[in-house]
């Protein structure tokens, strides 16, 4: 045993640095309770629209959901009653026979759903994989090959005649407008000699050009009506297919009329 | 399990949005890509069939009602019919229809059957029948009008024939005869009343139209229809390659 150690002189603290020091102290309790009880509030928005994605979708509980939710204090907005922005996005999700990614961006949600949401703009991208699959399906053997090059989807075929081989392919581009989907032809091609359709048209005219019309189906019929398909696009090998809505009112009831074209 | 009988109540509408599109663009390209499949295949088939047949004038192909291109991708057509006008028969030409059923797209392939129909028109029967002779059709028969030398006096003599088609032969029987304008006993001819060469022009004789088919047919019916002799013939399991070779007479027509 050592010797008993010598009191510490005691000094005298400032008054002022104890006063500040306190209430820094409980703003920062306060704060870090407001945190995280923003956090915790975050948390149960992002596991409620995760919830709701995997519902909605039918996913597997093993695929990865990210739900981001924009602005400083989900609290804050929850208050003025609504949400600035949600980011949610599903990749790699299986779909039936399709397999893609899923992204949806609302933004101005109101807390109380009865009121219409600002705008939402759900994107799906299915891979060449999934489009390949299906067109085989949908065609039985009669087209051989499925791409997508730059803006358009390429189908081919092949077969002989009499020994001799014969390669046709057509290049389609789909477009959305008015609750439509439409479908271009824009390249034809036989035994590897690519013409544009309008060209096509110009040398062979009124032939060709019914051969080649824009075929459109109404895919308004399909959704709920407060959803229009604003734009189908080949991107980046995915085709990407967008619905939105805006000034929508996205409840239970509206997401059950369905629509309808012109 | 409450969540199973969830997921059915909702049906994500994602799949059938992307389902419909894609059904749209196979269905766009699919009626462009057959239409394209088809003209070009067409085209093919008629190319080398011009040419089996002798033919001097263009050759459609008709490439059926059913999808063309589930049946190239199967490798056999359920029915082409390939006609044309231009098949030479003699001086003149005759049209010929060729109905094939299960064309291979093989050239080693078998057709299923086939059925050809020749139309010798009046010009075209003037061919095989004698030189110097007219043809006109009348009702189920045709009427032969010639200049025969009967015993040192050219006199017109008219035939009526009647074609018939029997054992793979076209025989022309004649059934009435006019000499000089005036109805004549064919008995009397028969039995040499105005000479032994208006005895062999009554007499039955075949119709040669082999040269002008693919050996491998066989004739089934021969009749006068409207103002044509049509000719029909059969065909079962025939090599492809077959179809360009041609038949012959045993006996030259005369």
């Amino acid at each position: 045993m050592s010797e008993t150690p010598s009191p510490a002189p005691v000094r005298k603290k400032p008054k002022k640095r104890t006063i500040v020091g306190t209430i820094l102290a409980s703003l920062g309790v306060v704060f870090g309770a407001l945190w995280g009880l923003d956090n915790w509030a975050r948390q149960q928005v992002a596991d409620y629209v995760t919830e709701k994605v995997e519902q909605v979708l039918s996913l597997e509980n093993d695929e990865p959901v990210t739900v981001e939710i924009a602005g400083v204090s989900v609290i804050a907005q929850v208050l003025t009653g609504s949400l600035e922005q949600v980011d949610v996005g599903v990749d790699d999700v299986t779909i039936g026979e399709f397999t893609g990614g899923v992204s949806l961006r609302a933004e101005g949600i109101p807390i109380d759903l009865k009121k219409p949401v600002d705008t939402v703009q759900i994107e799906f991208r299915v891979n060449e994989k999934s489009i390949q699959k299906i067109a085989h399906f949908l065609s039985a053997t009669a087209i051989d090959k499925v791409e997508l090059v730059d803006s358009e989807i390429q189908f081919a075929s092949q077969f002989k005649v009499f020994g001799f081989p014969v390669d046709v392919g057509v290049g389609v581009e789909p477009f959305a407008a008015d609750g439509e989907v439409g479908f271009t032809p824009t390249t034809v091609s036989l035994n590897g000699t690519t013409t544009t359709a309008s060209s096509l048209i110009d040398s062979y005219g009124s032939v060709a050009e019914s051969l080649l019309k824009t075929r459109s189906i109404c895919v308004a019929r399909w959704l709920p009506v407060a959803l229009t398909v604003d734009e189908v696009k080949v991107r980046d090998d995915d085709l990407v297919i967008t619905i939105g809505a805006n000034k929508e009112i996205l409840d239970d009831a509206s997401l059950r009329t369905l629509g309808s074209c012109g | 399990m409450s969540y199973a009988p969830q997921k059915k109540k909702r049906r994500w509408v994602g799949p059938v949005v992307i389902l419909l599109v894609l059904v749209g663009l196979v269905v766009a390209a699919f009626f462009v890509a057959e239409k394209l499949a088809r003209d070009a295949a067409g085209g093919v088939i008629a190319r080398p069939l011009a040419s089996a047949l002798g033919s001097t004038s263009k050759v459609h192909v008709d490439l059926g009602p059913g999808l063309f291109l589930p049946q190239a991708a199967s490798g056999r057509l359920d029915n082409v019919t390939i006609s044309t006008d231009g098949v030479a028969v003699g001086e003149g030409t005759a049209s010929l229809v060729l109905d094939t059923f299960g064309l291979p797209l093989d050239t080693g392939g078998t057709v299923d059957s086939v059925h050809a129909t020749l139309s010798l028109d009046a010009t075209a029967m003037q061919s095989v029948v004698p030189a110097g002779s007219t043809v006109a059709f009348a009702g189920t028969q045709f009427v032969v009008t010639s200049q025969a030398d009967l015993g040192g006096v050219v006199t017109p003599v008219e035939l009526t024939v009647t074609p018939t088609a029997a054992e793979g032969v076209v025989t022309l029987e004649v059934t009435a005869a006019k000499v000089n304008g005036a109805e004549v006993s064919l008995d009397d001819i028969r039995n040499g009343a105005y000479g032994p060469a208006a005895a062999a022009l009554v007499a039955p004789a075949p119709l040669c139209v082999s040269p002008y088919l693919p050996a491998a047919l066989t004739l089934s019916s021969a009749a006068v229809s409207g103002q044509s002799l049509v000719l029909e013939f059969d065909g079962k399991a025939v090599k492809l390659g077959a179809l360009s070779t041609k038949g012959t007479c045993q006996e030259p027509a005369a």
